[in-house]
């Protein structure tokens, strides 16, 4: 039987060679299949554009830190106290508050540190948190300033009273408290020594206090369009407002999430929905379902709630209406506090960085071309931070355009949650209002803006 | 704290000690002094000692070490004050 043997001449194998590589005794180069080079390359292109997009940012990172390092190496005396800049940070809409932190905590925060700058953090997790505390601020510097108004009385105590030697002996037998004095000037640190060598500090000197020019004194950072619009929402309230809550306050932002809950079915996504009403996150680091009993429970201490958050002392319509006060008056142009010296928030310049985030499944192929573009809102951030660190690019407040910083991000917000705000006059979309006598003393870091 | 109607609600010290506890409290307070010297020292000051003077922010690192180690410090104290008086009342461990 004839067996049937291979053709002699070999079908010539698929790949690549060339008489170089053949007398080099490189084997043909062959290409896997066309599915599996499809996939590779599919999965080359997106690892890596994840990976230079990462490198990238740390590159970007670090060069900003690199150039602002020097600033921490130089000398502080002991009796000083460094820059500080305060930030306020919310979280973007129906999103965690997470979201912002992280772009504090990788872009903003390693900037700060290598300035040798001292930071002081405000966070909310629902709206009105940053308004109430910077409204609090001001009243409180307000509220000292008018004390200094009313002439203390000045009641002489006994030893004063004395006048003869006998008698001054006398009170100080009969003196009730004789250990007050004592105890009143008692410091471990007088035994132990620390004061030993080198005298006591009485007077801390606050860096910001010096510049003559309130606009290089500290800074603030707004994180967030929320924060932004709170922040000024709070310098207004606490400025023309009036220094105590008012009676007839009706909290114009409606509230009860509580009875939405009774009426809605006990669904899950019904139940999230009435959440995210109130709240913003989905709950900070707890699922929603464990937040409706942290809701009910928070019912018995809504004063431990209510302390963080009050309802607006004055409303943007009665602004022109109402009228700065004496005590206040009195200090300006350069409002301080009376216990350091710096001047307030109000005159220290405002940088805005906004936060973007996207939610939807619709706007998925946006997002993931956000995701690889981030180094470019790094870079963004970066050089602004830097820019207010060395305080370079500070102006005046411009009245009705400075209002629109960041207004961008409101593009973001997701359209059912701006609905549900409006529908209760939530703080955050509303149009932001302003009185030119309080924005004539703000300052903003940056270029001009349209 | 429990007796009120009987006697004082702190316990009356002999003057021998109150001394004695006013040296146990130093003896604490001393140690902790010199404790957190020691590990603030060691996390914050550099070891390069090209300029006499403390920079911004070898500062303010050492603020924020004793901030924190006093308030851990409080804290401790405070959490084995209730594990000792919870050790007292319930008469097991």
């Amino acid at each position: 039987m004839t067996e049937k043997k291979a053709p002699s001449t070999t079908v010539a194998s698929k790949g690549f060679s060339n008489p170089a590589l053949k007398a080099m005794g490189i084997p043909t180069i062959k290409l896997p299949s066309r599915n599996w080079t499809i996939f590779w390359s599919l999965l080359t292109v997106t690892l890596s554009g994840i990976a230079y997009d990462k490198y990238e940012q740390k590159k970007i990172v670090k060069h900003y830190c690199d150039s602002v390092e020097g600033k921490s190496k130089l000398k502080l005396d002991t009796n000083r106290v460094p820059r500080k800049i305060t930030v306020f940070i919310a979280p973007p809409p129906n999103d965690y508050l997470e979201t912002s932190l992280k772009i504090w905590r990788r872009y903003i925060k390693p900037v700060l540190y290598y300035a040798g700058m001292d930071y002081e953090i405000i966070q909310e997790d629902k709206q009105g948190l940053i308004r109430t505390h910077v409204a609090n601020q001001i009243r409180e510097i307000r509220k000292g300033y008018l004390t200094e108004l009313v002439e203390p009385v000045e009641v002489p105590n006994a030893e004063e009273l004395a006048t003869t030697e006998d008698e001054k002996h006398i009170t100080s037998i009969s003196d009730p408290h004789p250990g007050k004095e004592f105890k009143k000037n008692f410091d471990y640190r007088n035994l132990i020594g620390v004061f030993y060598h080198r005298p006591k500090i009485e007077k801390v000197i606050n860096t910001d206090s010096e510049p003559l020019d309130p606009k290089l004194a500290g800074g603030v950072i707004c994180l967030g369009r929320g924060a932004y619009k709170e922040y000024i929402n709070g310098l207004h309230e606490g400025l023309l407002g009036p220094l105590e809550q008012p009676d007839t306050v009706e909290d114009k932002t409606t509230e009860p999430v509580i009875e939405e809950l009774k009426e809605a079915d006990t669904t899950p996504s019904e139940i999230r929905e009435a959440l995210e009403k109130d709240v913003i996150p989905k709950g900070n680091e707890i699922a929603p379902m464990e937040d409706i009993t942290t809701k009910e429970e928070s019912k018995e201490e809504e004063e431990k709630k209510d302390t963080r958050y009050l309802p607006r002392f004055i409303y943007p319509e009665d602004y022109s209406s109402a009228s700065i006060s004496d005590e206040i008056l009195k200090q300006l142009p350069v409002i301080k506090n009376s216990a350091t010296g710096v001047p307030i928030l109000l005159h220290q310049p405002v940088l805005m960085i906004p936060v973007p985030s996207l939610s939807g499944f619709t706007t998925v192929p946006q997002r993931i071309a956000r995701f690889y573009q981030r180094r470019f809102f790094t870079e963004q951030v970066c050089s602004q931070v830097s820019h207010l660190i060395d305080q370079d690019t500070i102006r005046s407040f411009k009245d009705p355009a400075d209002l629109l910083i960041g207004v961008e991000e409101e593009d973001d917000w997701p359209k059912h949650w701006v609905k549900q705000g409006l529908k209760k006059n939530s703080e955050w979309v509303q149009p932001l209002k302003s009185d030119k006598r309080v924005t004539e003393f703000m300052t903003v870091l940056g270029q001009e803006y349209d | 704290m429990s007796f009120l109607g009987f006697g004082n609600s702190q316990p009356q010290l002999t003057s021998e000690q109150k001394i004695t506890a006013a040296e146990t409290e130093l003896d604490l307070v001393t140690d902790m002094f010199n404790k957190l010297v020691d590990n603030c020292y060691k996390k914050c000051i550099a070891n390069s000692y090209n300029e006499g003077a403390l920079t911004t922010n070898e500062s303010t690192c050492l603020d924020r070490c004793v901030a924190k180690y006093f308030e851990t410090n409080v804290q401790v104290g405070e959490n084995m004050q209730k594990m000792g008086q919870s050790f007292n009342t319930a008469g097991k461990f």
